[in-house]
């Protein structure tokens, strides 16, 4: 069993899984999706498509260029089974793939170093060409402010007037006490139910 | 056929890819063996006039000469001056064969540096499209190049 590379995103392609299209060149070109296939129909560069491993390498968002990505090759020389070899490969893998997992992160690290700083500096330069952007969210909190004090008086209001009630509260109260109601009727009819089942029981 | 249609991308009417006509480009040989290729009825103008970088076959001169001159013709020659992707750039970035791909960057960088010192003959091999001419020119490369391979020959 053989695990292929996707032509167009890299992913992995299992048995069972995607498509391979043969040019009549004998090339073979293998897919992990219908969408990596219709891109490839499409002719679309997979260097340009954000969503490919191959841009993310080409543009220098992971480690493309490493000591321990060049183990993995095809060698066209079989080797001869050898017991220890097998054995210092396989401790060999896991220890490679440890020390490409630390520089990956390394690499990541270093990428993102200073993007605060950086953001920061844009967000402070925009605040500068723009001032009314502060004033803005000064007439919000100060909105605010009157809205809350607002609310407060009526608080007050309603509790010394209790007697005077608007018009609207009026209307309020009645659909208010049609949902009061309904309540009840569907209560009653619960209980009628209820008391249908029982019979049945019975 | 409108900006989209999916008849132009059915896998039958596939056309030449973009890292066969690299190839294609990449020696003089070929790029002769392109413009000077036999009278065949089944293509158009004879399979005499053909654009090497759109792989096309055209009726006559006039039809070819306004071919390079337009964008579609323009945009192919820019789009042939950067390496083709192939297989092998899908799988170094998983990590395989990472060597061999970069021996292929390396080519593509001298290849670049020699184009850039023989454009203009470069050209003139591409774009000359009466196939006589470059008949009667043949030869003269051709001659001192075959001597030299039998006397390597000989050497070994």
């Amino acid at each position: 069993m053989r695990i292929y590379q996707c032509h167009f995103c890299s992913s992995p392609v299992y048995p069972g899984h995607g498509m391979m299209f043969v040019r009549n060149d004998a090339k073979e070109f293998r897919f992990c999706r219908s969408k990596c296939h219709k891109a490839f129909k499409q002719r679309r560069n997979p260097r340009k498509l954000k969503w490919t491993k191959a841009f993310r390498k080409a543009a220098g968002k992971e480690l493309a260029v490493d000591s321990t990505l060049t183990f993995s090759a095809r060698r066209n020389v079989p080797v001869r089974y050898n017991r220890d070899l097998v054995q210092t490969t396989l401790k060999a893998m896991a220890r490679v793939e440890e020390i490409r997992a630390k520089r990956e992160r390394a690499f990541y690290k270093n990428r993102m170093k200073g993007n605060k700083e950086r953001q920061y500096d844009l967000d402070k330069k925009l605040v500068e060409n723009n001032p009314e952007l502060l004033r803005i969210r000064e007439v919000e909190i100060a909105k605010k402010l009157a809205k809350e004090e607002a609310r407060a008086n009526r608080i007050e209001q309603d509790d010394e007037e209790e007697e005077e009630v608007s018009e609207d509260e009026e209307m309020d109260i009645e659909s208010e006490e049609e949902s009061e109601e309904e309540e009840v009727r569907q209560r009653v009819l619960l209980k009628n139910k209820r008391q249908q089942r029982s019979k049945r029981v019975l | 056929m409108g900006r989209y249609s999916v008849k132009r991308y059915k896998t039958k009417r596939r056309t030449r890819d973009l890292d066969l006509i690299y190839n294609d480009l990449g020696s003089k040989e070929s790029i002769l063996k392109l413009k000077n290729q036999e009278l065949d009825e089944t293509k158009p103008g004879m399979g005499q006039f053909y654009c090497i970088h759109c792989a096309k076959y055209f009726e006559n001169e006039q039809a070819i000469q306004t071919h390079y001159k337009s964008k579609i013709h323009k945009r192919r020659v820019k789009e042939l001056k950067a390496r083709p992707y192939t297989n092998l750039e899908s799988e170094a970035a998983t990590g395989s064969n990472l060597e061999k791909f970069l021996e292929s960057v390396e080519r593509h960088k001298q290849r670049i540096a020699e184009e850039e010192l023989h454009k203009e003959e470069i050209h003139n091999l591409v774009t000359i499209n009466n196939p006589k001419i470059i008949a009667l020119e043949q030869p003269t490369p051709e001659t001192p190049i075959e001597p030299l391979d039998e006397n390597e020959v000989v050497m070994k």
